[in-house]
């Protein structure tokens, strides 16, 4: 079910936060599930039996691991990896890694008859199996117990508001969470409708509006001129931005209206001064999950140089490729772990340069570079291959074609150029808005952003995020 | 509790959409007379006895200048429609007690299955014969004030501005693309015509229903087809079925069949294949009234 649909709106929503709080708190766990279930289950049904397999394995080995001491804890820990991402792999990167390898082989001449399973990616899959494994893994660290109760465990992989785009939660955060009573409080009910509502703003009125734009010029990206290219990577910026964000606000406040707290997962990222800030302002959850179970675990910047390099290029490496099973998803991580390592050698000089340069200056191309390597970086996430990403930038970097925004070729009038770029003015005046959202008259606000959609909205699809 | 919030909200919600809602259908929906949402509004709700009504797809938008026709001629032409709008354009046009004739206009490939914008009938939803015809794509929160415009205000905000920018001609319903296409580019869509073919397919159901609609009436109907480019009509591989059917709607005493399709024209009146420009429009509608006049099928009088 996609939030952006009237049936989360109008029925599924009001029903499960209405039922929550009529129930007594023993049974409210059992509502969710099923709501949770309900949820999942109206994109592809069968897809249910992937998480439960995941939360049943994952739920005994945290039982198991929690009993266990020395080899057997690591090795049931490490049985819980593989079954996790042993499923990841299988359905995500079969595929990817099929072709890869028939490519090589066929390439070298030979015969390769390993035929493409057509397998469909269960939505979320990414993300609840990230947020299955943090329980096991921390379990196995003695940072939290093991959870007694399936049903509970199964609630904290599949809480609705955070089960196919996150954010990725943590076991120390949320389960404590199912088993606290709350009573209705009416500051969460209100702070979680002022995010739901801006949240919704965001996909429905910003990232819907340019999604069109953006889409018709990938699509042909031979047949666009570089300016044309250059403004769909700009609108794609925001548009993603407003797509994974809006999300993550409707998920925390769909949450937060029932006294939930899920953790901030975006903190306006295209505000940083550098790319290090930029990725503790984006997708919080899963970098902070990078750094907690990958990074960390392979030294951190608790090593040599090199080492500490190469630590940082492998995370966002493999942060590339948790996005999608294409080459174009591990450029996209590889020039991310680049502009990291890079700032870090250029550091000294860098330093140098800002104490000589009047602050404010030293900020506004802060903000600017990193604005333009993020985005750069962009094209790749974007493209549907790495041929048509080098080919956009190639034309970008040397405003090949016609000096126009649009051309007969694809689907991009000058009002809905426009259209766009009012949208985006919007969203920066929201700027003014207090970064927590806490503004001073939230009636007044959710009224004018319903309304608001309502005018400026658009029937869009799916989050972008879903896919991953 | 949940009200003290939720009702203030909801209240200025409820409000906020009362207000917005006529405003947006007759600040924009129905603020320019060639936009569909206006034409439906005005054969649905307006009565003109002498008016000569022009239906049919954007080939009839773009092709009848009323004023070169009939003084009281008015252009009902809506771009993407088909065979089922049509029809109940059609039904909803000969329900009025008016004696006057209504030219039809009749393109080759009327039976296919178009599906025009939902924008131009959202207004009238509450039209029994727009329900009926939309059902499939209409939903529930179409009869919610301003809800039901949740993403179409784009077409009505373009069709406002639309009326403040040069490019077009409009007149009484029908509005014209003033320049024809460039020749280089003219020259591509007609290289990239001949590379296809075209032909009439049957749709023995809809067919039949359409020519007992046009037996259902006494008013005199005038099927008409607008030009196209020779292009077009060279690569239709199946000519005879369409005169066929023309014939079919001809052998009915009241109906007049005035087929212009192959009407010799410059290049110079295209914008494409299949949509004459303004210079276009402005020779067939002087064409078709000398043979309306010639037919004597015309009224004589101003609305």
């Amino acid at each position: 079910m996609l939030f952006n649909s009237f049936e989360f709106i109008c029925i599924f929503f009001p029903l499960v936060t209405g039922l929550y709080f009529a129930l007594p708190h023993r049974w409210r766990w059992l509502l969710l599930l099923v709501a949770s279930c309900w949820f999942y289950m109206a994109f592809v049904p069968v897809y249910i039996l992937i998480l439960a397999f995941t939360i049943l394995v994952d739920y005994f080995a945290g039982l198991w691991i929690e009993q266990s001491d020395g080899r057997k804890r690591k090795l049931l820990l490490t049985a819980s990896i593989i079954a996790n991402v042993g499923v990841l792999a299988f359905f995500k990167y079969f595929n990817f890694l099929n072709e890869s390898i028939a490519e090589v082989v066929r390439g070298l001449g030979f015969h390769y008859g390993v035929p493409d399973l057509g397998i469909i990616l269960p939505i979320g899959l990414s993300f609840h199996t990230f947020q299955s494994l943090s329980y096991t893994i921390e379990v196995y660290r003695r940072n939290h117990p093991a959870e007694r109760r399936l049903g509970i465990f199964a609630l904290y992989v599949m809480f609705y508001p955070q089960l196919v785009a996150g954010p990725i939660e943590r076991p120390q955060a949320l389960l404590p969470q199912f088993h606290a009573r709350r009573r209705f409080n009416a500051d969460d009910f209100q702070y979680g409708l002022t995010r739901m509502a801006f949240g919704f703003f965001k996909k429905v009125v910003v990232a819907d509006r340019l999604a069109p734009y953006v889409d018709a010029v990938y699509a042909d990206i031979p047949g666009s001129n570089g300016l044309t290219i250059l403004v769909a990577t700009v609108f794609f910026a925001v548009q993603i931005y407003c797509d994974f964000s809006g999300y993550s606000d409707i998920a925390i406040g769909a949450a937060r209206v029932m006294g939930f707290r899920l953790m901030e997962n975006f903190r306006r990222p295209y505000l940083s001064t550098s790319v290090s800030e930029f990725w503790s302002r984006w997708h919080i959850s899963l970098s902070s999950w990078f750094r907690d179970y990958l990074y960390i675990p392979l030294g951190g910047n608790r090593v040599v140089k090199w080492r500490w390099y190469y630590n940082l290029f492998i995370v966002f490496l493999v942060s590339g490729l948790w996005h999608g099973a294409n080459w174009t998803y591990v450029i996209w991580g590889g020039l991310h772990g680049t502009y990291l390592v890079a700032a870090l050698v250029l550091r000294p000089a860098t330093d140098r340069l800002g104490r000589a340069l009047p602050g404010l200056l030293t900020r506004a191309f802060g903000l600017l570079s990193t604005f333009t390597l993020v985005t750069l970086a962009w094209v790749f996430f974007r493209a549907t291959t790495a041929g048509d990403a080098i080919l956009g930038l190639r034309k970008m970097v040397t405003m090949q074609g016609a000096w126009h925004v649009g051309n007969g070729h694809v689907a991009t009038s000058m009002f809905h150029f426009f259209g766009c770029t009012a949208v985006i003015g919007l969203l920066l005046l929201s700027g003014k808005l207090p970064m927590d959202l806490r503004v001073r008259h939230p009636r007044t606000f959710v009224t004018t952003t319903v309304l608001l959609i309502l005018l400026l909205g658009r029937n869009g699809g799916d989050f972008i995020y879903f896919q991953f | 509790m949940p009200w003290r919030f939720l009702l203030p909200v909801l209240a200025g919600i409820v409000l906020g959409c009362a207000v917005l809602d006529p405003l947006i259908t007759h600040g924009l929906a129905w603020s320019n007379p060639s936009f569909g949402a206006a034409k439906v509004h005005r054969l649905f709700t307006e009565l003109h006895p002498d008016e000569v009504a022009i239906i049919g797809s954007s080939r009839a938008d773009g092709s009848y200048v009323p004023e070169l026709i009939h003084p009281a001629a008015w252009n009902y032409g809506i771009e993407e429609t088909g065979y089922d709008v049509t029809r109940m354009i059609l039904g909803q046009e000969l329900a009025k007690p008016k004696p006057g004739p209504v030219i039809i206009n009749f393109d080759h490939t009327f039976f296919s299955p178009y599906q025009p914008s939902i924008a131009h009938f959202i207004p009238e939803v509450r039209q029994a014969a727009v329900a009926e015809c939309f059902a499939q794509r209409l939903h529930w929160y179409n009869q919610v004030p301003t809800l039901r415009y949740f993403g179409v205000m784009d077409e009505y905000v373009k069709a406002f501005l639309s009326k403040y920018t040069s490019g077009t001609v409009r007149s009484k319903g029908g509005i014209f693309v003033n320049n024809a296409a460039p020749p280089g580019e003219l020259a591509g869509m007609v290289q990239r015509r001949n590379a296809t073919r075209h032909a009439w397919i049957p749709h023995p159901k809809e067919e039949q229903a359409w020519i007992d609609l046009l037996a259902s009436t006494k008013r005199t109907l005038v099927v008409v087809v607008a030009p196209y480019h020779p292009a077009y009509l060279q690569t239709d591989t199946n000519p005879a079925a369409v005169q066929e059917y023309l014939g079919r709607m001809q052998a009915l005493p009241h109906v007049h069949v005035i087929d212009l399709s192959a009407m010799p024209l410059p290049d110079s009146c295209f914008q494409n294949t299949t949509h004459v420009n303004w210079e276009g429009a402005v020779r067939f509608s002087k064409e078709l009234r000398s043979r309306l006049n010639a037919l004597g099928l015309l009224p004589i009088g101003q609305e």
